[in-house]
């Protein structure tokens, strides 16, 4: 019992449980965002995945002695501003598309062979009065 | 080496990445005037790039000396960020400027709505200045913010028309994107932890071939992968670069997944290199064959111009992974890869070009209705046609030159006694023909007696674009020496 404690007391060590602890949430992130479909979970479990990455990096920061490395926490400071901006826009687009479908699901795969493109070099692509504005100052 | 021009590059180095920034912020800040500045801009950024390559070779560092590197704001690594310009970096900043000037060009006469310029301008300016700093960046977690940067612009591009299938498949390349960022970040953290370092230079010097090393090759380069399309993490590819408009799509397959690619050579030759073992050129190699095949039965099979192009990009992109086990036997081998990379970015872009041209005068993209348009625009069916003989490898293109050197390298592993370069060998050539099959597929019917109707009216940018960008794709076989004697002023590699 007494090498049982003494390897959980080690192993919950911040150098050693917080590396170990992220490796998991990158994990559960990763399955999350395969196993779910629903298109804010799967944004959550990016997230989670992003968690994960920082906890290591500051569990590395931690590990040795003296005080932890200032250069992982600057590091995580500006992963985790990359991370708000870019879930801010995978919502912004999921909203979007929940607007256009009625659903925060993807559409499925490849699009059909005879699906209809949008081609907004073609006038009649905005309706609403973007051809004729546009015609005079088109390059010819 | 004149002490002058040695001067010179630090600056004109940290200059490009201003510049091109400076270019995106006056666009994004001055929307109405978007087209304008995003022009000027990116004649300025092509002029730049170009007076920098002059710099490079003439002044350029001997192949034994160390690579350009600028330490921003005088801090030195390990603490400050290095810029990092060596051969490989110049030769894909020069790809990334002719690209990136006629896909500027194009879009003139492409995105005409005077809402939708605003909106394309700023983001693909944006692109541009990521995929320079992507170059440039000598820093492994520069390296994750500049992939960002470059895969946040690039998903918007993808859902600036804003109808629900563009929307669906930029949420779906955003979440493959993310992915492959994270598990690169994962990656970065790890060698950070190993060896306390981010520099790229100071990395190489540092590693061996421990378990964090491979956990770390593993996680990276499986991120790149998801990011490059390579098979089997592709699927995502076809509908992202199939629904985009014309010149996101020539932008997306022709530079953003060569940026990817890039970090992925970059990384297994520095960082990695010690952990590289036949075994596993092997398997690289077997899934590139898989990739070559199953991207041209796909592209055999697609009803849809730009649906072909797509899949061609997986096929194409097999034969960079091919060539992993070629550069195990001969380490020389890379400069061919890096060289076919930029034949092959060329030849899409322009492919894709002339494909949105068609698209716009027929109104769809649907092959079995296209003779009409086909038969009346001989023009851009002779770019897509001069294209596609460079991407089949047709002599006197620069296609061919790259296939070339690409066989050749292949029979040498052959000579040298490996059984499976025979496999190598039979794959890239094989893979021409079946190249040759769906061009031939796409411009067929221009040659079939019929109607003629050539649809909608084209602006002339979208017009003469795709037919000269198809002609340097052609010509850059007369490049071919000048490109890979550039790539070889690239220290520390073979």
């Amino acid at each position: 019992m007494n090498g049982l404690a003494e390897t959980l007391a080690h192993t919950l060590a911040p150098g050693l449980l917080y590396p170990t602890a992220g490796a998991i949430l990158f994990a559960l992130g990763l399955y999350g965002l395969i196993r779910r479909h629903h298109l804010v979970l799967r944004i959550l479990a990016l997230n989670i995945m992003g968690s994960g990455v920082f906890m290591v990096l500051l569990g590395v920061a931690a590990r040795g002695e003296g005080p932890p490395d200032p250069v992982a926490q600057a590091l995580t400071l500006t992963g985790i501003v990359v991370a708000v901006s870019a879930t801010a826009f995978a919502l912004a687009l999921v909203v979007h598309l929940t607007r256009l479908t009625g659903h925060a699901v993807m559409l499925p795969g490849p699009p059909d062979d005879d699906a209809p493109v949008e081609d907004i070099s073609r006038g009649e692509h905005h309706a609403d009065g973007g051809p004729a504005a546009s015609d005079e100052d088109r390059p010819s | 080496m004149t002490p002058a021009n040695a001067e010179w590059l630090p600056a004109a180095i940290a200059g490009l990445v201003a510049l091109s920034l400076v270019v995106a912020v006056l666009a994004t800040a001055w929307p109405r005037q978007a087209h304008r500045v995003g022009l000027l801009g990116a004649l300025a950024i092509t002029a730049w790039v170009l007076g920098l390559s002059a710099l490079f070779l003439n002044a350029g560092p001997d192949p034994d000396a160390a690579a350009t590197r600028v330490a921003l704001g005088g801090w030195e690594a390990p603490l400050g960020l290095m810029l990092h310009l060596d051969g490989l970096s110049m030769t894909l900043l020069v790809l990334t400027a002719v690209v990136g000037l006629a896909t500027s060009l194009y879009s003139l006469g492409y995105v005409h709505d005077r809402i939708e310029r605003r909106q394309f301008w700023p983001l693909w300016l944006w692109l541009w200045a990521g995929l320079n700093m992507l170059f440039l960046s000598g820093d492994a977690f520069n390296l994750y913010i500049t992939l960002e940067v470059v895969s946040l612009s690039a998903v918007a591009l993808v859902a600036f028309t804003g109808t629900a299938a563009a929307v669906s498949g930029a949420v779906r390349y955003l979440l493959v994107n993310i992915l492959g960022s994270l598990s690169f970040l994962m990656g970065v953290v790890l060698l950070f932890g190993e060896h306390g370092v981010l520099d790229l230079v100071l990395l190489e010097a540092r590693t061996e071939a421990g378990p964090t090393e491979r956990m770390a090759a593993v996680l990276m380069t499986a991120g790149l992968m998801l990011k490059a399309a390579l098979f089997p993490l592709h699927v995502w590819l076809a509908p992202a670069h199939g629904s985009a408009p014309a010149p996101v799509s020539a932008v997306l397959s022709g530079l953003v997944v060569t940026g990817s690619f890039y970090l992925i050579l970059r990384l297994w030759m520095g960082v990695f290199a010690p952990l590289a073992t036949p075994a596993f050129g092997i398997l690289v190699g077997l899934l590139g064959v898989a990739a070559l095949v199953w991207g041209s039965l796909q592209a055999l099979r697609a009803g849809r111009l730009k649906s072909i192009v797509a899949y061609s990009t997986v096929a194409q992109f097999g034969y960079l992974l091919i060539a992993f086990p070629l550069m195990l036997v001969d380490p020389g081998a890379w400069r061919v890869v890096v060289f076919f990379a930029v034949v092959h970015a060329l030849a899409k872009a322009s492919v894709f070009l002339a494909a949105g041209t068609l698209q716009h005068a027929a109104g769809h993209d649907r092959l079995a209705d296209l003779g009409d348009v086909l038969r009346a625009r001989p023009r851009t069916v002779f770019a897509l046609g001069l294209a596609g003989v460079s991407l089949m490898g047709l002599p006197f293109t620069g296609g061919f030159i790259a296939k070339y050197l690409l066989l050749e390298a292949g029979l040498g592993t052959v000579l040298a006694g490996s059984v499976i370069g025979v496999l190598w060998v039979l794959a890239i050539a094989g893979g021409g023909l079946l190249a040759a099959a769906y061009i031939f597929r796409m411009v067929a019917p221009a040659f079939h007696r019929g109607h003629e109707d050539a649809g909608e009216a084209v602006s002339p940018w979208m017009d003469w674009v795709p037919l000269g960008l198809a002609t340097v794709a052609a010509l850059a076989g007369l490049a071919g020496t000048l490109t890979l004697n550039t790539l070889a002023l690239t220290p520390g590699a073979p």
